[in-house]
């Protein structure tokens, strides 16, 4: 018996070994390379926390990202990335700081406190101090524009944050979208708005749109159908919808341009709420939209979209003119953006409802890590200014040119030794025409290094060289409705809270924010009443779990980003 | 064993049968509507809705080619079928010393130990603390850090303590009076009346270890090599999630019509494996009964 | 019953002799007491955080201590009442109904005689178990939509109006059950089908020769014969009975029926884990712990007291 035990345990001891032996072997990669010491650019190694990707098998660690290889060699340097599982992200990088084993350089989307905090606990590096010498460009873009600036600098300051810098206009990716092809066919070609424009621009467009849809789907025979999608809380989070009645996404400013306003609790949000309940009662709003909570909120039920079931929904750039088209399924759509309806009738210009957001001019932030010291510090800084040049920027975001193509072997392997852009005699960009193919499969984010660094898309200098090899010309116009009506009462993204504001915040937002997205979806249902009374009993409630405190939190936080 | 069929049995025989067939077409549904999506045209199946009886459009294997080209597939196989080879062999050896234990009516600390077992299954110091006790033993980024944690568990325990209290004591008096020790007596006498039970701890054993990821996640950051094919899978069916679309580029990739392919193809391949591994221990469900049948 | 007593007489022996006579188990306990120690114990430091603003760079000795703090915060939330109700009522329809039905089923299965049959059903009744949750959810949501299978045959049936069903507070529990159990059914019973099998067939054979029928024989051998497996499982059950699953909520519900589907897990993934709320959340499974363990004691007393069947 006790052979058997022992036999047992022997077997379990040896497989174990084995394993351990898998898992030790792997843990000193880094051990090569050495340089001499005296050398003044000597080889360094910083390791880099990032979020994962999919990287379309042509590799398994960003380590082998192409753009990786180039900068690596270009800097001398070695970036390690530590990437978490995907899906546990939060998990890891909490880990990462509850720890104490922060890497060099963190990507901060996944820290919802205030970095002024990290920074007083010795976490991270204030920038500040180094930017002009050794981030000549990104400071110079900095001063170039005056919310970047802003947004940069923290109330006392202090610099924490490399951003990934977006131009809004030029990558907006996402609106609403509605189906010419039904208002064709209902109206045989003759579409009339009310409002006297080519395209939907106030209620009363929709309201004279919506109708068509509804006959043209009852016709259709299809049995699950919607006019218009919204998404599951009743209204959209970013804006978009509600920017139409002249109310914001959740925080924005108010009408003056200069108080801090909690859109959900506005009047404007009640004339809103008011016509989605007008318009689901008619059914023309999505019937089911409420439970339809894991849609991604730019894509709502595919079965009706890309069904053909669907009149008016949230959609993105990719889906503009006819690419949702079956013609051997004798589905021809035709889908274009489609700005948020003006709510004339209470008087809603283009001017009021400057409430859109959809994408910050910066997304992505990293932080240095108090691990460096100042050498360290200074070749992480000169790297990453190289990506605020248009040169750094542009092989960041759109991945290398032939010359450096030619001794990859990634870029080998799939085929692209021509470089993935070039530059053409008038001074354009272009995309490699083979990456415009029908059958060039989708590497995504792989062979570009848009995931490392920081200079994505900066603002360029010279806006004729505005990068437009990405859309064709439907995808401009789209891109033009998305962006008609200006922002300025979108709350800057700038706008950080202190310890104590964030507090506040942290005791309050999740009750409010439950209990809006509660209502108003009911509101619009009809489970619950949505009269002038009921809806002043819902602000009262709102008041009553902390909405006033929230707000001046918020508040001054917006005035202290004002005098920046 | 022959059965008089009364017309009570009979009645019972058609509503017996009838229900269990009707639950088992409920039960294939799913299944079937995953596999019949895995093959279907990635455009249609995005806008399908409901369950699908058969495939949408020209069958294609065009998601199982791609999620088959994923080297870590073949890895993530690997790692899974070792880690639950070893923590199974662990698994048994504890579940059935530890129930065993826990059923000898003599042992005066049994109470005291079922307590200590029990309060495991409940409390639990979370994350942080449970990653700096793996950094502490040194096996962070070890295979060891998948192993060791879960390879042991008090419901398991607990299900052999009441497996070894349904055999009747009569069976290890007589090897007590042989001289036998409890060691003999459990795994030559005992465990051997336990087929079904065992295999049921290791049914749930290798079900839970093949679906778990969680400890990978946390345990192994650097060492992707080592992941189990549960935290790959996870990242191809999570990946797309709300929290990181920010730039243009994810919004494209979600618009992708094979990503929604993939997700299917992937569920096959993940729980193929399990499925088949059911009628091995099913044997030993139906061996118990002849085996009583046969002595009848 | 008298049979259940010896434990209590060994109680009169003492320590000493008790070790004396049985080092030999002792000595096989070590290794899974020191197991149990080292990697359930070791991490158990961590509950220190549910007294603590945690946060996560000063590391459990440099946090700030709280006291009840986090545990008043969640006894005073807006919605605790509501969430606590729901996680009872959903786990106690899951252990009223559910566990009720996963005995039945394998007595069921096990009066099938055709061989190939049974084994069949057995496969799968457990297929759904292995679908993931996320599947298995948008299932759910298409068929209770307002024109979904399960909402058309409802409102044929007259029981009904012609709704989404996941968007009345009122259905959202049946769901929830019902869907459970196509899931999980097969899944649970394994335990008893293999508990079953264990039972001697001799007794089964005595029986029939005395002429007592399928349903006595049900009655007086498989069910006592079961009976340590039924009470072991639903012991263990009432000590998780403030644990819901919380990815099938979570990808089922929607904000218009939190008043019925909000449970403490997803409660607390809004407003804890989301925001690295490490203490509350701590506090929260503390709390839930707690309950769970009151629960299992008083399971395991009553068990004791009435079918001389326990845990310890």
């Amino acid at each position: 018996m006790k052979k058997l035990l022992a036999l047992l345990l022997c077997g379990t001891m040896s497989i174990g070994l084995l394993a351990g032996c898998g898992g030790t072997e792997k843990e000193s990669p880094a051990a090569d390379g050495s340089l001499p010491e005296d050398n003044p650019e000597e080889h360094i190694t910083f390791t880099y926390w990032i979020y994962a990707d999919d990287y379309k098998n042509l590799y398994t660690s960003l380590n082998d990202n192409p753009v990786v290889q180039y900068l690596n060699d270009k800097f001398n340097v070695t970036m390690e990335f530590q990437t978490p599982a995907i899906g546990s992200e939060a998990d890891n990088f909490n880990l990462m700081l509850g720890t104490q084993d922060y890497t060099d350089v963190m990507n901060m989307t996944y820290y919802t406190e205030s970095l002024g905090t990290l920074y007083e606990e010795g976490v991270i590096l204030d920038l500040a101090p180094y930017l002009e010498e050794y981030m000549p460009n990104y400071y110079a873009l900095l001063q170039s524009n005056e919310e970047l600036r802003r947004m940069a600098y923290d109330d006392e300051g202090h610099m924490f944050t490399l951003y990934t810098l977006d131009d809004v206009t030029r990558n907006h990716w996402g609106g609403f979208v509605y189906r010419r092809d039904i208002l064709e066919t209902m109206t045989g070609g003759n579409v009339q708005f009310p409002s006297g424009n080519e395209e939907p621009t106030t209620v009363e467009d929709w309201d004279y749109m919506l109708p068509l849809m509804k006959e043209y789907f009852e016709a259709s025979g299809l049995q699950d159908t919607a006019c218009l999608i919204i998404p599951a809380i009743g209204y959209t989070a970013t804006g978009e919808l509600q920017a139409g009645w002249g109310a914001t996404g959740i925080f924005g400013l108010g009408m003056d341009g200069e108080t801090v306003e909690y859109g959900p609790s506005t009047e404007q949000f009640y004339n809103y709420v008011s016509k989605m309940k007008e318009w689901y009662d008619a059914g023309y709003v999505y019937q089911d939209f409420a439970s339809r909570t894991n849609d991604l909120f730019y894509m709502p039920n595919t079965s009706l979209t890309y069904g053909g079931a669907a009149g008016v929904w949230f959609g993105i750039l990719q889906q503009v003119s006819d690419y949702m088209s079956v013609p051997d399924a004798g589905l021809n759509m035709d889908v274009r953006a489609v700005p948020a309806p003006l709510d004339t009738e209470h008087g809603v210009t283009e001017e009021m409802a400057g409430s859109r957001v959809t994408i910050a001019p910066a997304t992505d932030a990293r932080c240095i890590s108090s691990t460096c010291d100042e050498e360290k510090l200074v070749r992480i800084l000169t790297l990453f200014d190289y990506l605020y040049t248009e040169e750094g920027d542009n092989i960041c975001q759109r991945g290398l040119t032939a010359e450096l193509a030619a001794d990859d072997e990634i870029y080998q392997k799939v085929g692209l030794e021509d470089g993935a852009w070039y530059v053409d005699e008038n001074g354009n960009y272009c995309v490699n025409p083979k990456t415009l193919e029908a059958d060039w499969p989708d590497y995504g984010m792989a062979l570009n290094g848009q995931r490392i660094a920081g200079g994505t898309s900066a603002p360029k200098e010279d806006p004729a060289n505005e990068v437009r090899d990405y859309h064709d010309d439907a995808e401009d116009a789209a891109s033009g409705q998305w962006t008609k009506y200006p922002t300025d009462r979108v709350l800057p993204s700038g706008v950080t809270l202190n310890a104590e504001e964030n507090a506040v915040y942290q005791k309050y937002y999740t009750g409010i924010n439950d209990y809006v997205n509660t209502m108003i979806p009911k509101f619009i249902i009809g489970t619950e009443e949505l009269t002038e009374e009921t809806w002043s009993a819902y602000v009262e409630q709102l008041n009553a779990l902390g909405l006033q405190e929230l707000l001046e939190a918020e508040q001054s936080a917006y005035e202290r980003y004002q005098e920046r | 064993m022959v059965e008089k069929l009364t017309p009570g049995r009979v009645i019972f025989n058609i509503l017996n049968y009838g229900f269990m067939i009707l639950f088992g077409i409920a039960c294939v549904l799913p299944l079937w509507h995953v596999l019949m999506a895995s093959v279907s045209d990635p455009r249609m199946l995005m806008s399908a809705s409901g369950i699908l009886f058969r495939p949408l459009g020209d069958i294609t294997m065009d998601g199982y080619r791609m999620v088959l080209a994923n080297p870590s597939i073949i890895t993530g196989y690997i790692n899974t079928i070792l880690y639950v080879l070893i923590t199974t062999v662990i698994m048994i050896a504890g579940s059935v010393i530890g129930g065993f234990l826990l059923s000898r009516r003599e042992l005066k600390l049994k109470g005291l130990l079922a307590i200590f077992l029990l309060i495991t299954m409940m409390f639990g110091g979370g994350m942080i603390p449970s990653y700096m006790v793996i950094k502490g033993l040194g096996i962070l980024n070890t295979r060891w850090a998948v192993i060791l944690p879960g390879c042991m568990n008090a419901f398991y325990i607990m299900m052999m303590k009441s497996a070894f209290d349904q055999l009747s004591p009569s069976y290890e008096e007589s090897a007590k009076l042989d001289g036998a020790g409890p060691l003999t007596i459990m795994v030559r006498i005992l465990l051997p009346m336990l087929q079904a039970n065992v295999a049921v701890i290791v049914m749930f054993n290798v079900i839970m270890q093949w679906n778990s990821w969680f400890n990978a996640s946390i345990y192994l950051p650097k060492s992707r090599d080592l992941w189990p094919l549960a935290l790959y899978m996870r990242e191809v069916l999570i990946n797309n999630d709300t929290a990181k679309m920010a730039s243009s580029l994810d919004a494209e990739q979600a618009a992708d019509y094979t990503a929604n392919l993939v997700k299917y193809c992937v569920t096959v391949v993940g729980t193929l494996p399990l499925l088949c591994a059911y009628p091995f221990a099913q044997k030993y469900f139906v061996a118990g009964v002849q085996m009583g049948g046969v002595k009848g | 019953m008298k049979a259940a007593k010896p434990s209590g007489r060994s109680d009169r022996s003492t320590w000493g002799m008790d070790i004396r006579r049985n080092y030999k188990l002792y000595l096989l306990a070590v290794p899974v007491v020191l197991f149990f120690a080292i990697f359930n114990y070791g991490p158990m430091f961590g509950l220190v955080m549910a007294f603590q603003d945690f946060k996560p760079t000063r590391g459990i000795l440099g946090s700030a201590w709280v006291g009840f703090g986090n545990f008043i915060d969640f006894f005073k939330s807006p919605n605790f009442f509501t969430v606590i109700r729901n996680t009872f009522v959903i786990s106690g329809l899951g252990l009223f109904v559910g566990f009720p039905l996963s005995v039945g089923f394998a007595l069921l299965i096990n009066e099938i005689r055709l061989k190939w049959f049974k084994k069949t059903v057995q496969t799968i009744s457990y297929m759904p178990y292995f679908v993931s949750v996320i599947v298995m959810c948008g299932l759910i949501i298409d068929f209770c939509s307002s024109q979904g299978i399960v909402t058309n045959l409802l409102v044929r049936l007259g029981i009904v109006e012609r709704q989404n069903l996941l968007q009345n507070p009122d259905y959202f529990w049946a769901i929830n059950l019902i869907s459970d159990q196509w899931q999980n059914l097969g899944y649970s019973s394994i335990v008893f089908i293999a508990a079953i099998t264990n039972v001697s067939g001799e007794l089964h054979e005595a029986a029939a020769i005395d002429g007592a029928g399928r349903l006595k024989r049900v009655w007086h051998i498989t069910l006592p014969g079961i009976k340590p497996m039924v009470v072991t499982m639903l012991i263990l059950k009432c000590g998780t009975l403030m644990t819901v699953g919380f990815d099938k909520i979570l990808n089922l519900y929607n904000t218009s029926i939190y008043s019925t589907a909000d449970v403490i897990s997803t409660y607390v993934y809004r407003t804890g884990i989301n925001g690295g709320q490490y203490g509350y959340s701590t506090a929260v499974g503390l709390f839930n712990s707690v309950v769970n363990l009151i629960l299992l004691l008083a399971a395991n007393a009553l068990s004791k007291k009435y079918s001389e069947q326990a845990l310890f």
